[in-house]
């Protein structure tokens, strides 16, 4: 199949550097462009007609061929991988979910001595803003329970701390596109310890700020007495636009990990949707390739795919019963000025597209790719352009943009567009009111002490 | 006959793809470090005396490959070295072209306010007003008017105008500075339609409004 198509493509090109021999524009080949409309099950390949074409350079320089086929064939879709985690995220947690972190604090070896330790919930944002707030509401708590000297600060496997995180800059020399390095010991470690150094205003010995596994704290915890305390993050669905409009990797990263990682993708979307490796290969949450035992790996979807999860995507938060309605554009970037950022906000503020699109753009090693959902006066219009120009002769990352904004917009002028009500809420806070360190459980000493002559 | 020349230039075509492949695996460390967006290998280069304007196999300089992958913080690093900004790759395309179209309107107001060239920015020679134009780059497209004032008017090789352009992709910001600047709304394209046709085809409601009235 690839052989056949990498000839069907060369010749398409080799036709093209023929016509238009002395013109220096790069061509930009199409992998895939489909569309699906709410109302229906089934994705169609999408081409300009050729009156379309007439009224746009840029179409009439890469004419499209996306057969049925095509549509059905794994292509890299970079970053709108962010758009499949969204969707998990959103199935499996719901829109409103807060990640909760909890603060343990334990009896140390002397009086006015004790240990403190965080279980983690994987809360993706979980950098220097929000750790700011954890340990500046945990002093006055140690105060009341006489602690003046820290023994130790542990945390477990599933507390990823990124100090810079909403700088939405990730950070390559940690190898984090290895998943098992994204929240590893060592990067959590190297931050965490900077933090307590400078900016918590504890003592704490930096040889004593390590981890501990959640299974030997919890063993640890059924005779020692303690305090819980958590605070909890911002709602799942304003980190999913966070993540989406600034194309934030690794944030998606940490998320696709708390949600199961590679097996579990497989086994949810399976469950879900009946997609399967024939429609989809996903390794991580952002669509940056990701290293898996030494090897480069790129998250391949169909097109048809592609579209039928955003449907669901949008499908899944429009029945959310909730505190109230959501939709695409609570967890994506929209069209038109309003957005304060995204990937597309300069090609796409256009007045066609305000309040009419909802869309992720995708770039990673030449695959240049956009998808997402045009409000039409018919329905909700679900679409997928996905360009690979390593594939073909010439790469070109500049003109795909161009490329694809065209199609896009010949597919919008297609249709009645319909606005939807949609008012932007800004950018994201790094805290808000759920993050108030709340008394969860206080297990006294008595108890414990029961406790311990009943397991004797 | 016909399938000779076919095989000829098909077989021309992949030998030039595998050379293009074999070239990519021997980049310069610093068209490495500027492609990956790596800072500190970046650094590392720009400490020894380099030449900054150095290209890739398809004529991408630093600069180019860093606005191109959107590495924005290598990009300004690359910049304060005094860089060519002039340079064009084998597609003709400068470094104000593809900061515009990477979604990088900062960088390419610096590129501009440095000295950009503004008449011919990519293959097709479009002007930087058009581009910015289409990207919707309203602080560029405001000092490439003060630069060079007659662009507002300039038609493409295919016949647009940045006011067709803004008709079809443009907010209601670059519609009326196009029109403050003296844009002619009555032009046609070589299919016979105004920038008011072309918005209206398109539903842009903010365009249709300005330029009806």
């Amino acid at each position: 199949m690839i052989p056949f198509r990498l000839m069907k493509n060369a010749s398409l090109t080799l036709t093209m550097s023929l016509m238009v021999s002395s013109f220096a524009f790069a061509k930009v080949t199409m992998n895939a462009m489909c569309f699906m409309s709410e109302k229906e099950t089934a994705a169609h390949p999408f081409n300009p007609t050729s009156g379309e074409i007439s009224e746009d350079p840029t179409l009439k320089n890469n004419p499209t061929n996306v057969s049925p086929e095509d549509i059905q064939q794994k292509y890299r879709i970079a970053s709108l991988s962010k758009v499949l985690t969204t969707h998990w995220a959103v199935a499996q947690l719901n829109p409103e979910y807060r990640f909760t972190t909890r603060i343990y604090i334990t009896p140390g070896s002397n009086q006015n001595s004790c240990n403190i330790h965080i279980e983690g919930d994987m809360d993706p944002y979980m950098g220097r803003e929000m750790l700011d707030r954890i340990f500046s509401q945990l002093k006055p708590n140690l105060e009341q329970a006489k602690c003046t000297n820290i023994e130790s600060i542990s945390y477990d496997e599933f507390f990823p701390v990124f100090l810079d995180v909403m700088t939405h800059q990730t950070v390559h020399k940690l190898g984090w596109e290895n998943p098992a390095l994204y929240f590893n010991s060592s990067k959590t470690k190297e931050d965490f310890s900077a933090f307590i150094k400078i900016k918590s205003g504890l003592k704490v010995n930096p040889e004593k700020i390590g981890l501990l596994s959640k299974t030997s704290f919890e063993e640890y915890l059924k005779t020692t007495p303690h305090k819980i305390f958590h605070v909890k993050s911002l709602p799942l669905f304003v980190m999913a636009k966070d993540i989406n409009k600034y194309s934030f990797n690794y944030a998606a990263n940490v998320l696709f990990e708390k949600l199961g990682g590679k097996t579990g993708y497989s086994n949810f979307i399976y469950q879900r949707l009946g997609l399967a490796s024939k429609d989809l290969e996903i390794y991580n949450g952002s669509g940056y390739p990701a290293y898996i035992n030494q090897q480069k790996k790129y998250n391949i979807v169909t097109c048809a795919a592609l579209v039928t999860i955003i449907k669901d995507l949008d499908q899944t938060l429009d029945n959310y019963k909730g505190s109230r309605h959501f939709q695409l554009a609570d967890v994506m970037a929209t069209g038109g000025t309003n957005e304060t950022y995204s990937t597309f906000k300069g090609l796409y503020s256009g007045g066609t597209f305000n309040n009419t699109l909802v869309a992720k753009t995708g770039s990673a090693e030449r695959a240049i790719t956009f998808g997402g959902m045009l409000s039409t006066a018919d329905s909700d219009l679900f679409f997928a352009v996905l360009t690979s120009p390593d594939t073909y002769e010439k790469p070109d990352l500049t003109n795909s943009r161009l490329y694809i904004r065209s199609l896009v917009q010949t597919l919008a002028e297609r249709n009645k567009l319909r606005k939807f009500e949609y008012k932007q809420a800004g950018d994201m806070q790094s805290t808000d009111e759920y993050s108030k360190m709340e008394l969860e459980v206080e297990v006294a000493e008595e108890v414990k002490a029961k406790a311990t002559e009943v397991l004797k | 006959m016909r399938i000779k020349i076919f095989a000829v230039i098909f077989i021309t075509l992949l030998v030039g793809k595998l050379f293009a492949a074999s070239d990519s695996k021997t980049s310069s460390p610093l068209i490495t470090a500027a492609k990956e967006g790596s800072l500190e290998s970046l650094k590392e280069q720009l400490k020894n005396n380099i030449d900054i304007d150095q290209t890739d196999a398809e004529g991408n300089t630093a600069l180019m490959l860093a606005l191109a992958n959107e590495h924005s913080d290598l990009a300004k690093l690359i910049l304060g070295s005094n860089p060519n900004i002039n340079l064009k790759n084998k597609d003709g395309q400068s470094a104000l072209f593809i900061a515009l179209i990477n979604e990088q309107p900062d960088l390419a107001l610096t590129l501009v306010k440095k000295g950009a060239s503004l008449s011919s920015i990519n293959g097709d020679g479009d002007s930087a007003l058009q581009v910015a134009t289409t990207a919707n780059a309203n602080e560029v497209m405001k000092l490439v008017i003060k630069k060079k004032s007659s662009l507002v008017n300039k038609l493409t090789k295919n016949g647009v105008s940045p006011l067709m352009e803004a008709a079809r992709f443009g907010s209601m910001g670059t519609i009326s500075i196009l029109l403050n600047a003296g844009a002619d709304k009555k032009t046609k394209n070589k299919n016979g339609k105004t920038a008011l046709d072309i918005a209206i085809k398109a539903q842009n409601e903010e365009a249709i409004e300005l330029l009806k009235k």
